[in-house]
């Protein structure tokens, strides 16, 4: 191809490019906030959203009580136990309690921003109240894994891993303790699978439409002293004013 | 620094959503009413309905006390004129938010409850925990399945006795259960069968006195006639049967 072809075309572009850039908009602050629970934050493994961290991490306390049910002998079990509550429970590592209860107070950061919908603003308080059922089972996984930690007998051990194991597949897919024949029927039965899909459905009733936020606006939405929160246009990563 | 009253909104929605545990009742935010700071916030409310500034003041008054959903009450019965102001909207938001809040803590402290609740329960019913059973009972004395579930393990550590009051009192709070009388049953035959085995195991002397179980306990502390000769004669009362 003729060099002054390529040279037309790229002229071309040029202002099909800064077209679309006058039209893109910064996303909302509230849906920044949504973006920080969905899609990423600065501060979490892999700069992971909260709910991605809280599914994976659920998977992981799930994957290691499944090793701990199959180990043969106590230090093993008591060892893949030890696996699951850091995933389960950790404030360091983001566990799936923290990651869930960070992605619930992020929600309720976007359902207080000036810019949020009605939409969002109805969802906020449900979702805190939906989260109980997750967290209620990762405080129940804690306190048997003590036991667990304290036991000296592999058949008792035994036992309360098969109980653990209930409340983390739980964690994930949710229960069916009111017995209506399926699995998360009501939100005291939620799991991730759960929670993941109210979100998903507050999203998709976001008018106007929610954009999977740019990873620049997620990492540097900041809080001024004054409340407002805003761009930081140095690019500092949200580490100014300790946002979280 | 000068920070804007919407800000101090925003940082103690923060501070709230970071640390705050508890939440009132209708009925202590009832006491609340009568406390001089929002007697005086309201009366400054009432004395000029159209001042933002006084019904800020009552909005925090009312917050200060934990009762946010009294603040948005506030809020929201502010002049149609002044609704679009923007402080009194992020004011409004924020206490909303708060009242969701409320019941957000009020969730995450039952479920820790729950959760111990349930520990219990489940050592009590699979483990034959009696101390875990005791608790569980202690937390809801009312439950009937618990009290199945403690006399269950009562049962398995061979204390019928004990069990069958728990059985009755099962019984007496869930009179639909049909499996309680046949455990019950059996708690009873699993006494009347213990104790014959009891008393062969009690000395000849001691059984004939029908002393208590901690008199007949320092009957075999010793060895033989020689303790019980001891024993009776410490207490001459007791030879009298």
């Amino acid at each position: 191809m003729n060099i002054r072809v390529y040279i037309a075309r790229a002229m071309l572009l040029v202002p099909i490019t800064a077209m679309v850039a006058c039209v893109t908009r910064p996303p909302t602050i509230a849906h920044v906030h949504i973006g920080h629970a969905l899609t990423g934050v600065h501060i979490t493994p892999d700069h992971k959203g909260y709910i991605l961290v809280a599914e994976q991490r659920a998977d992981q306390t799930l994957l290691a009580v499944k090793g701990a049910a199959g180990a043969t002998d106590l230090p093993v079990l008591k060892s893949q136990i030890a696996v699951a509550v850091s995933a389960n429970d950790n404030q360091d590592n983001f566990g799936v309690k923290q990651s869930l209860i960070m992605a619930a107070n992020h929600i309720s950061f976007a359902a207080t921003s000036s810019d949020a919908s009605d939409n969002v603003i109805r969802f906020a308080p449900v979702f805190k109240s939906d989260i109980a059922a997750v967290i209620g089972r990762c405080d129940y996984i804690d306190l048997l894994a003590k036991d667990v930690a304290a036991s000296t007998s592999m058949a008792d051990a035994i036992l309360l891993v098969q109980e653990i194991l209930k409340a983390a597949q739980a964690n994930v897919d949710g229960d069916d303790s009111k017995q209506s024949g399926s699995k998360g029927s009501a939100p005291a039965e939620y799991g991730m699978v759960q929670l993941r899909a109210e979100l998903q459905a507050m999203i998709a009733r976001e008018n106007p439409a929610y954009r999977t936020v740019d990873n620049w606006y997620l990492f540097n939405l900041v809080r001024l002293p004054s409340g407002r929160w805003v761009f930081d246009k140095l690019s500092r990563g949200g580490t100014i004013d300790g946002y979280k | 620094m000068v920070i804007s009253r919407g800000g101090v909104w925003v940082l103690l929605f923060l501070s709230a959503t970071a640390g705050a545990r508890e939440s009132p009742s209708p009925s202590s935010c009832q006491a609340a009413a009568a406390q001089p700071a929002i007697i005086n916030a309201q009366a400054a409310l009432e004395r000029n309905s159209a001042n933002l500034s006084a019904r800020f003041g009552l909005a925090d008054a009312w917050s200060d006390a934990g009762c946010f959903a009294a603040a948005v009450q506030v809020l929201q019965d502010a002049p149609e004129l002044q609704s679009r102001n923007s402080e009194l909207q992020t004011r409004l938001r924020v206490a909303k938010s708060l009242v969701g809040e409320e019941v957000y803590f009020e969730k995450l402290d039952r479920a820790d409850a729950e959760a111990k609740l349930k520990r219990d329960a489940f050592r009590c019913s699979t483990l034959s925990d009696l101390d875990a059973c005791g608790e569980a009972v202690r937390i809801k004395p009312e439950d009937a399945k618990l009290l199945i579930e403690y006399a269950d393990a009562l049962m398995r550590s061979k204390r019928p006795g004990e069990a069958i009051n728990r059985y009755r009192r099962a019984e007496a709070l869930a009179p639909d259960q049909s499996d309680i009388a046949t455990k019950l049953s059996a708690a009873e035959a699993q006494l009347r069968a213990l104790q014959p085995r009891r008393e062969a195991s009690i000395p000849p002397v001691a059984r004939l006195r029908g002393k208590a179980e901690s008199t007949l306990r320092v009957a075999h502390a010793g060895a033989g006639d020689t303790t019980v000769r001891k024993y009776t004669n410490a207490e001459p009362a007791a030879n009298s049967h």
